[in-house]
């Protein structure tokens, strides 16, 4: 279970990551969207949600499986975000903010142990 | 370096496919075994139960013999396996672990087929050292392709998330072929070179037997952690083995005292039946990512321990042991499981993509003359192997099921099925290598993976909603792969078709 929360939480992260490049924001706010670019902003938020993903993955599997864990899930991301782009570039915004949703549900989880 | 990159990738990539593609398959051997022998989930006896059946069989089966393995299970193939080595031969036996009788149902090969093929490419007695060899040479390649891959792609950051499907055909196959290759790099470098590393004393034996002039054994007890066997003093008298049992519920105990859960892995038995007898028990691979060194030796007589192998190996076993250990993944519960065979699947399909992007890159421009030689080989090997392999997979689980359960060397015809599957793919592709050539042979593919789980419930009887009350994850888990992979072959085999109607090439 925290494991499709961790990759919840990855594929978020991949796509802010390419949210705060030019082409792909244009993909998904259009040409003339300058006003909603904030390129340091989201890729901040792009590699903190991998150091929450990968603090959720050794805190619940150990240093040695934990560190398998994250980089197998930052590289099945990566290339589901360049999907998300390549066919439904609208959903960009939405996926981010649900993998913020992913990072409340995992803490809660641990916090209660539902992990 | 270009140059480099697209001849090397050419050269071995068919032969990298087959190995990344019976490589990923294998991250599931042990219930695709499962699948292939029918064995139904139960809940395993405990290890010192086991232990006590598997001696019995083997005093029953093979009392003279020099030395006996004992394999437990780690939960996902409910078997035991046990195996005997005679100065004259050597025999292995697949247990029931609830009975120790020999496991009933059908002869087949069960998943150490695929696993063989991995490493060896063909299953036979003269593949075993040129296939290892063939195996070794397209991993080196593979690194130097991986290598040129990253100095060619200059645009590596820039192009990160990149993926254009719709654009034309030389771009969308570009695109795809960098994203998995860039994307899964981690991944394709550990693979390839833990891969290496597995067959080490084969390709470069020399540091060892220099480092170990008395023989590879000593080289094997450092990797344990314990000091090489010496010669027994004295001839052996005739003595009775001790209790297993003990042995195995010892060692389980004084592994797992630091608070992990650490089961037993494996135990030897070096001659057992005399006062020489010996008992070396590993560490089972499922319970921890690097196996460290830490065997424990036990007397057989007495079933005193004599030697502790904890906390004894250096660095260099400790490395050897975590990519060995990576490379298996036998470490990895079953989400992480899924990732490595994703990371796998990624690394297949970019070996795939990049032999067609070959092709697509060549292809002659409209209203010029038609493909050469050399470009219709290419295209004929791409049909042959990157849809006839993944049929031939799924030729030889029809052949497990269709299969008369009773028929003599039913282990022999599997293997015969999947490459009998795979040569009729290798001529259909030698017969059309165009779009229409590409479809069909896509569109046969995927009626094989289709009728895999027809044939599965059709032959065994089993009741899918049974199954599923029973949470059998094997039934279900090969059912839904197999009709993931139809589906997905069937897809594509539909795509060829409305590109070939638009009048477009794919």
């Amino acid at each position: 279970m925290i494991t499709l929360v961790i990759l919840a939480i990855g594929i978020s992260a991949a796509t802010a990551l390419a949210l705060a490049m030019t082409r792909h924001h244009e993909q998904c706010y259009g040409r003339n969207a300058a006003a909603r670019r904030q390129p340091v902003r989201r890729r901040l938020e792009g590699w903190g949600l991998i150091l929450i993903a990968a603090g959720l993955a050794v805190f619940t599997d150990g240093w040695g499986r934990g560190l398998v864990l994250v980089a197998g899930v930052v590289g099945l991301a990566a290339p589901l975000a360049a999907g998300l782009f390549a066919w439904r570039p609208a959903w960009a915004g939405r996926v981010i903010a649900a993998g913020w949703l992913a990072v409340v549900a995992g803490l809660c989880g641990l916090v209660f142990g539902f992990a | 370096m270009s140059w480099l990159h697209t001849w090397a990738g050419l050269v071995v990539g068919w032969l990298l496919f087959a190995i990344f593609l019976t490589g990923t398959a294998c991250y599931f051997r042990p219930e695709i075994s499962a699948w292939m022998h029918r064995l139904a989930p139960i809940a395993l006896p405990d290890q010192p139960s086991q232990a006590r059946l598997a001696a019995a069989w083997l005093q029953a089966e093979a009392p003279d013999a020099v030395s006996w393995l004992i394999d437990f299970s780690d939960g996902r193939e409910p078997v035991l396996k046990v195996a005997a080595g005679r100065p004259h031969g050597y025999v292995a036996q697949r247990l029931d672990p609830m009975t120790g009788a020999p496991e009933a149902g059908p002869e087949t090969v069960g998943g150490d087929f695929l696993f063989y093929v991995h490493f060896t490419l063909i299953m036979s007695d003269w593949g075993r050292i040129l296939g290892r060899y063939l195996v070794g040479i397209c991993a080196m390649i593979m690194g130097v392709a991986i290598v040129t891959g990253v100095i060619v792609h200059k645009r590596i950051f820039k192009d990160a998330f990149t993926f254009r499907p719709r654009a034309a055909a030389q771009r969308a196959w570009l695109d795809g072929h960098n994203l998995l290759g860039v994307m899964s790099l981690p991944f394709h470098l550990m693979i390839t070179w833990s891969g290496l590393i597995t067959l080490m004393l084969l390709y470069m034996p020399w540091a060892v037997d220099a480092g170990y002039p008395g023989g590879r054994a000593g080289y094997a007890a450092d990797l344990d952690g314990i000091a090489a066997a010496g010669a027994p003093a004295g001839p052996a008298q005739p003595a009775a083995l001790t209790d297993l049992g003990q042995v195995v519920a010892a060692a389980s105990a004084a592994w797992s005292a630091d608070g992990r859960d650490i089961r037993v892995g494996r135990v030897e038995v070096d001659r057992p039946g005399t006062t020489a007898a010996r008992l070396t028990l590993t560490p089972q691979d499922a319970d921890q990512l690097a196996r460290l060194p830490e065997a424990l030796v036990f007397d057989g007589t007495t079933g005193r321990l004599i030697a502790d192998g904890r906390g004894q190996g250096g660095a260099a076993a400790a490395v050897h042991h975590t990519l060995y250990g990576l490379h298996l993944a036998r470490f990895a519960g079953l989400p992480l499981r899924w990732l490595f065979f994703a990371a796998g699947l990624a690394g297949t399909a970019m070996i795939a993509t990049g032999l067609v992007l070959w092709s697509v890159k060549r292809r002659p421009k409209t209203g010029a003359a038609g493909r050469g030689r050399g470009h219709r080989l290419v295209d004929a090997l791409n049909i042959g192997c990157l849809v006839g392999l993944p049929a031939a997979i799924a030729g030889q689980f029809l052949a497990n099921r269709l299969l008369p359960a009773d028929i003599a060397g039913r282990a022999v015809l599997e293997p015969a099925a999947f490459y009998l599957v795979w040569l009729a793919f290798l001529l259909a592709g030698a017969w059309r290598s165009d779009g229409s050539g590409w479809m069909r042979a896509l569109l046969a593919a995927a009626l094989l993976w289709a009728a895999v789980p027809v044939a599965d419930v059709l032959v065994t009887g089993r009741d899918p909603l049974g199954a599923l009350a029973a949470g059998d994850r094997v039934f279900w888990g090969l059912q839904l792969a197999c009709l993931v992979m139809a589906l997905a072959l069937g897809r594509l085999a539909m795509i060829l078709r409305a590109r070939s109607r638009r009048g477009g090439a794919a």
